[in-house]
């Protein structure tokens, strides 16, 4: 076994949920994958559900594929291990990730973040997905990537004292990735890299699918029923913008204004990822290169962008009266993005 | 105001908001070498507003747009102009 040993991570296109940002962390780079990610993330959906830690009314909102995503790409090998499983192979968390990551398994599962971030004892839980790709036996800690430790997504260190206290404490029913779909289990992934062989091209019909479904604000839910059947009550596609603006005036009216922007994060990823698909399209010959065209997308990224941070600004500052700036940036956002679609769907529709 | 004028003021306001960096170095990543995000960069950028008596516009307060501290003196600077 190494004294060190890190497994390859780039920091990733886009971050907003930990899935995603674990997903692109190992395959942003990768040529093989591109294909596949390229062909996919288009379509957006929502749907309001009590925050985890809190209760209050979220809109929670997601590119499809969502959390589904590390089981479901064909360059990831994915292993579900219990912790019966971790226990009786290995005795303990930590000989189980140093050996997982010695065979190039990267480990992904629920801890225990405020056991990690707290030096003393505090009597509440934060129960979060970490990312750990790496370790370090001389100075006894894990490489992990996380969003709780520098309240954005960034690689870090963890003890293994620390990870170790973060996993103990979990319960089953607090294993928010297991409790859903692995009957009252916990335990955590194992996820393998697994892109030397092609084995995905790029989708040119599922990019059309996906673009007029998205573009139309159709239920694609039943596309997927053969994984699952439990449905929320769902907005898909353009609508999402029309479901965030009314959360934010929500909040805005509310009467101490207490902002939740994790869905124009994702919404803000959602059109970086679009971008770098059309330029993706543009430079390998799929949509003839168009400066006009990605300019054009590039000022839906910008004003996306400004969006989210005027409402970090209003957050901070109170100033509810600048809401009205806030509209304007997203609903011309909304209007462009249409427009610039529509004119990509109309040129891969030629095909 | 000269620009090493701004520096020192700016370092001050750097300080105020972001206590945890000892030193300021107005070359170095704001977010490889300080971990600034797009909030703290948000809170820094509104304690400069109040500090230099500037306002920024809303496409300003984008992270993309500094990747030192050098640019954001340099976006005062401009400011003061």
């Amino acid at each position: 076994m190494a004294d060190i040993k890190k497994l390859p991570v780039t920091y990733p296109m886009i971050t907003s949920w930990q899935w995603h940002a674990t997903l692109f962390s190992i395959l942003s780079d990768d040529e093989n994958a591109k294909k596949w990610i390229f062909s996919n993330y288009i379509q957006l959906r929502c749907y309001h559900i009590q925050e985890i830690f809190t209760g209050d009314d979220m809109l929670f909102a997601d590119m499809m594929p969502g959390s589904s995503s590390l089981k479901q790409c064909p360059y990831l090998v994915y292993s579900l291990m219990t912790k019966e499983q971790i226990e009786s192979y290995c005795g303990n968390i930590i000989d189980f990730v140093i050996k997982t990551i010695d065979l190039d398994g990267y480990v992904y599962g629920v801890f225990d973040e405020a056991k990690i971030l707290c030096d003393a004892e505090v009597d509440y839980k934060f129960p979060h997905e970490l990312f750990i790709y790496g370790y370090d036996r001389d100075k006894e800690e894990f490489y992990v990537g996380d969003f709780t430790f520098q309240d954005h997504y960034g690689y870090n260190t963890v003890s293994f004292s620390d990870l170790e206290r973060g996993w103990e404490v979990i319960s089953a029913k607090e294993d928010h990735m297991f409790k859903d779909a692995d009957n009252g289990k916990r335990g955590l992934y194992v996820i393998m890299k697994n892109s030397e062989m092609p084995v995905y091209d790029v989708d040119l019909e599922l990019i059309k699918q996906n673009l007029k479904e998205y573009l139309n604000s159709e239920d694609t839910k039943d596309h997927f029923r053969m994984l699952r059947n439990r449905f929320d009550d769902t907005t898909f596609g353009i609508k999402v913008y029309d479901k965030a603006l009314a959360q934010v005036e929500k909040q805005l009216h509310a009467e101490e204004p207490d902002f939740d922007i994790r869905a124009l994060h994702i919404m803000y990823d959602h059109k970086v990822l679009m971008y770098e698909r059309i330029k993706y399209l543009m430079d390998h010959g799929y949509l003839k290169f168009n400066q006009e065209t990605l300019d054009a997308y590039a000022t839906v990224v910008k004003n996306m962008l400004a969006a989210r941070n005027l409402l970090v600004r209003i957050s901070i500052t109170d100033e509810i009266e600048a809401a009205s700036r806030f509209k304007t940036y997203f609903n011309a956002a909304k209007e462009k993005e249409v427009n610039v679609l529509f004119e990509i769907l109309a040129e891969l529709e030629e095909k | 105001m000269d620009r090493t004028q701004i520096n020192t003021k700016l370092e001050e306001v750097i300080g105020d908001v972001m206590p945890e960096i000892e030193k300021v170095d107005f070359a170095a990543s704001i977010t490889q070498e300080y971990g600034v995000n797009s909030v703290s960069l948000i809170r820094l950028i509104l304690a400069v507003e109040s500090k230099f008596d500037v306002s920024f516009n809303d496409y300003e307060l984008a992270l993309s747009s500094y990747d030192t501290f050098g640019d954001l003196a340099a976006t005062v600077a401009e400011k003061l102009a």
